[in-house]
């Protein structure tokens, strides 16, 4: 049976974030099909972008084709996750890599990013998430 | 009755840290235990994990940056907590006298950040702090 607790559905959402082949990106339906129509997602600044707050699951996709250009293979791994009620903070490690030059990295480059997030999850869907995520660098992952 | 909960524990040492950094001390030292270890995640001018063991190491860094402090402010956006694990999103606003780097004397920068908490019989031991970039100032 299907634990749909606040805390399996977020970490659910992020092995579907994780199950695609590495030659692309991410598979956003995928992703998106445990969220909300109407979800919030909103992303403090980070030293590369501004802040941003999306509403519903389009701003995702038209965010996944443009990194799609230039990225791929994109994986999030859970260090940590806490819930409670409707809550749950996950810290994490994202981690990409680049398929062709751009400003700051060559094509080949891995690039991390080290976050936390917080989500809030109703009737077992992904309705809101707020992202604090530090600066992407070249390089694996130097903490677990 | 005081709330001896992890959560209440660790809000409680966020309070005394705001007052420490007005009176120069560092009391909420108190809530740690002496081998306890902070982590800080990368940020655009320290892109290395940073680690501190030890209540008098991190005393040693909370008076060498904070003694300087002229205001600090932080305002708490949410606290999630389960079992021992403690976590909490805040905004963190400083300003100092001296000029320190991205920060001119006298101006508040403000900071997104994260902290991750864990709490075993009554004592914090563990922190992990995620900061975002300076997102405003003032003078």
């Amino acid at each position: 049976m299907t634990d749909n607790s606040p805390k399996a559905v977020v970490l659910r959402s992020i092995d579907l974030y994780n199950d695609h082949p590495p030659e692309v990106y991410l598979d956003v339906e995928k992703f998106l099909s445990l969220w909300s129509d109407d979800c919030v997602q909103e992303f403090a600044a980070t030293p590369q972008t501004p802040a941003r707050r999306t509403v519903g699951k389009q701003p995702t996709r038209d965010a996944v084709a443009a990194l799609s250009t230039w990225m791929r293979a994109s994986h999030t791994t859970v260090h940590e996750a806490v819930a409670e009620g409707d809550r749950v903070a996950v810290r994490y490690t994202w981690t990409g890599v680049v398929t062709r030059d751009v400003p700051g990295y060559h094509a080949g480059t891995v690039v991390r990013a080290d976050g936390t997030g917080f989500y809030t999850v109703r009737d077992g869907l992904i309705v809101e998430m707020v992202d604090v995520m530090g600066p992407m660098l070249a390089g694996e992952a130097d903490k677990q | 009755m005081t709330d001896n909960s992890p959560k209440a524990i660790v809000l409680r040492m966020l309070d005394q840290a705001m007052l420490d950094t007005l009176h120069g001390t560092a009391k909420f030292l108190d809530s740690f235990t002496d081998s306890a270890v902070w982590e800080y995640a990368p940020t655009a001018g320290a892109p290395q994990w940073r680690r501190v063991q030890g209540k008098e190491a991190r005393r040693a860094a909370f008076h060498r940056v904070y003694d300087q402090a002229i205001d600090t402010t932080t305002t708490v956006h949410e606290v999630v907590a389960e079992g021992g694990s403690v976590a909490v999103a805040y905004t963190f606003g400083v300003s100092f006298a001296a000029d320190r780097p991205g920060l001119p004397a006298g101006v508040h920068g403000l900071f997104e950040c994260v902290n991750l908490f864990a709490v075993s019989d009554g004592l914090i031991v563990s922190e992990k702090q995620y900061t975002g970039p300076m997102l405003a100032e003032g003078g």
